[in-house]
């Protein structure tokens, strides 16, 4: 499903933020990234949506190599996946209805369909009696679900988490993960990028650990080590 | 697919215009006062060209006959000057109308009277009054006049035109200057207004910036993002543009009596004439500067943003 050939990012001023990383996620998987700050999390996640490009290496989604993908190529890739961001990045002047409308808007959906599988979405996140707010008027805990509603509306086969818990208390932030765990039982592969050492521990599913750019463990049923 | 995607972007310009309605309502009235400005220079450009117009129509320059000439060689001359190019009018008063003008302006001078009823001849010339195209046409008329034929017949103290020309250099001279300095006055205010409506729009789209970076991060096209934001361009700059045309109206139709009063009694332009036709041409042309302007301001403002 993912897979990154020997992938290597680098930054101006000799900044490596990933260095040779080979490593593939099939299909179904539920696979935390974790590692401290800078350790290069956060690019593994960017060059998945096209946000960077390697310097070196491929990236492959699916059947498509996304090294070079062009810039007009990028929203057809990114309406395959589902971003879930540390910090929500909702449309501050719309509705949680139409925040979660719009990722179904962008591919050119149909109004009726719009209006028929928004509310399910909303459900599922446990949100449908707040569609009508705008993102200022719930909290943080409701801002990431309705983020997660906005990824999963399009039904896509990849969920990118990038540190979806880090601006959450404890108890929203188990939430989170209960949602995450919930969308992978139905078949979604998911990416959880983080470095919450209990939530990793929790899991108990495949981790990946980085240092320095370098991916140093991969662990069927891991714990987060450094 | 089209038309779903126009109707669609429509909706988040207008959603997105009543949600920011002070960012909104500012950028429209910014807009409408450089188009006014415009409108106002132009306007300004205009009457003072026209005023010049009118003081050129209002000079003219007698020319007197010799004692001499017939009343059919003075119509000869005058349709001989008639046919000149630079010519706009030519009027023939011959020595009778010359004495009854002169009887009919001093008819209050006992003196004069008593002067004119002891000649037993008519001691005036007959004369022919020119009225150039251009001002700077006099030149090449005196020219004329002076050629052999039209020599013959027309009085050495009038032909030179020294003090005539003295005149008419120095107001050629005020008129090209006060054109040119209408020309660049209007020509800055343009660039002006040019400036802080292409600003204004960028700053508008500024306020987004974040916004068009997560409109591509869930996967929207560039056009999806970029046709909104130039909607709602679009949109102020019409309505910016409407509000300094009606503001034009008002004040050109309130300005327009005294305007006519002041520079143009008794000449044949005049602000009415101009109302019918410069007036609309320059709003019309506003309305499509505007267009095209917020459309481009817009289109380049976004692409900034849709790096991501």
């Amino acid at each position: 499903m993912i897979t990154f050939e020997k992938v290597s990012k680098l930054y101006p001023h000799g900044v490596v933020a990933l260095k040779d990383v080979t490593v593939t996620i099939e299909s179904g998987e539920f696979v935390s990234i974790v590692g401290q700050s800078g350790t290069g999390k956060t690019t593994m996640a960017k060059l998945v949506i096209a946000e960077e490009q390697p310097t070196s290496g491929r990236v492959i989604i699916g059947d498509w190599d996304i090294t070079h993908i062009s810039h007009k190529d990028v929203p057809l890739l990114r309406r395959q996946i589902g971003v879930v961001f540390q910090d929500f990045k909702l449309l501050p002047q719309k509705t949680l209805f139409e925040n979660v409308a719009f990722a179904l808007e962008v591919s050119g959906a149909e109004h009726r369909k719009i209006q028929e599988i928004v509310p399910q979405v909303l459900k599922i996140v446990g949100l449908e009696h707040k569609q009508q707010r705008f993102p200022r008027e719930v909290s943080g805990g409701e801002q990431q679900r309705i983020v997660i509603a906005r990824a999963l509306v399009h039904r896509p086969k990849i969920l990118l988490a990038d540190e979806p818990t880090g601006n959450l208390d404890a108890i929203n932030a188990n939430e989170i993960i209960e949602l995450l765990l919930k969308i992978n039982s139905f078949g979604t592969t998911v990416v959880l990028v983080t470095h919450n050492r209990e939530i990793v521990n929790g899991l108990r599913k495949r981790v990946l650990v980085l240092d320095h750019g370098h991916l140093v463990s991969d662990q069927a049923t891991g714990k987060y080590r450094l | 697919m089209m038309l779903l995607q126009t109707t669609r972007a429509l909706r988040f310009a207008l959603q997105n215009a009543k949600r920011n309605l002070w960012l909104s309502i500012v950028t429209t009235i910014i807009i409408a006062v450089a188009v006014f400005s415009i409108s106002l220079v132009s306007a300004l450009n205009v009457i003072g060209h026209q005023a010049l117009q009118s003081v050129e129509q209002r000079v003219d320059v007698t020319v007197e006959l010799k004692a001499d000439t017939t009343e059919d060689q003075g119509q000869a001359l005058v349709s001989r000057v008639k046919a000149l190019p630079q010519v706009a009018a030519v009027t023939y008063t011959s020595k009778t109308a010359a004495l009854d003008a002169f009887k009919q302006t001093h008819k209050d001078d006992a003196n004069i009277q008593q002067l004119l009823s002891q000649l037993t001849d008519n001691p005036l010339p007959a004369s022919i009054t020119i009225k150039a195209q251009h001002i700077g046409d006099f030149d090449s008329i005196v020219k004329f006049l002076n050629q052999d034929e039209n020599a013959k017949i027309v009085a050495d103290s009038t032909r030179d035109f020294k003090d005539s020309q003295l005149v008419i250099d120095r107001l050629t001279n005020i008129t090209n200057r006060v054109r040119d300095i209408g020309v660049a006055v209007s020509s800055v205010f343009a660039l002006l207004s040019l400036i802080v409506v292409i600003n204004t729009i960028r700053i508008a789209i500024y306020t987004h910036r974040e916004e068009i970076g997560i409109m591509r991060l869930v996967g929207a096209s560039d056009n999806f993002i970029r046709l909104p934001f130039i909607l709602e361009s679009l949109m102020y700059s019409l309505i910016g543009a409407g509000i300094a045309a009606v503001a034009m109206i008002m004040l050109w139709q309130g300005a327009s009596p005294a305007l006519h009063q002041f520079f143009f009694k008794d000449t044949t332009v005049g602000v009415a004439g101009l109302l019918g036709s410069n007036f609309w041409s320059v709003i019309g042309l506003q309305f499509i500067g505007a267009l095209v302007l917020s459309t481009m301001s817009a289109f380049v403002a976004t692409r900034r943003y849709l790096k991501v």
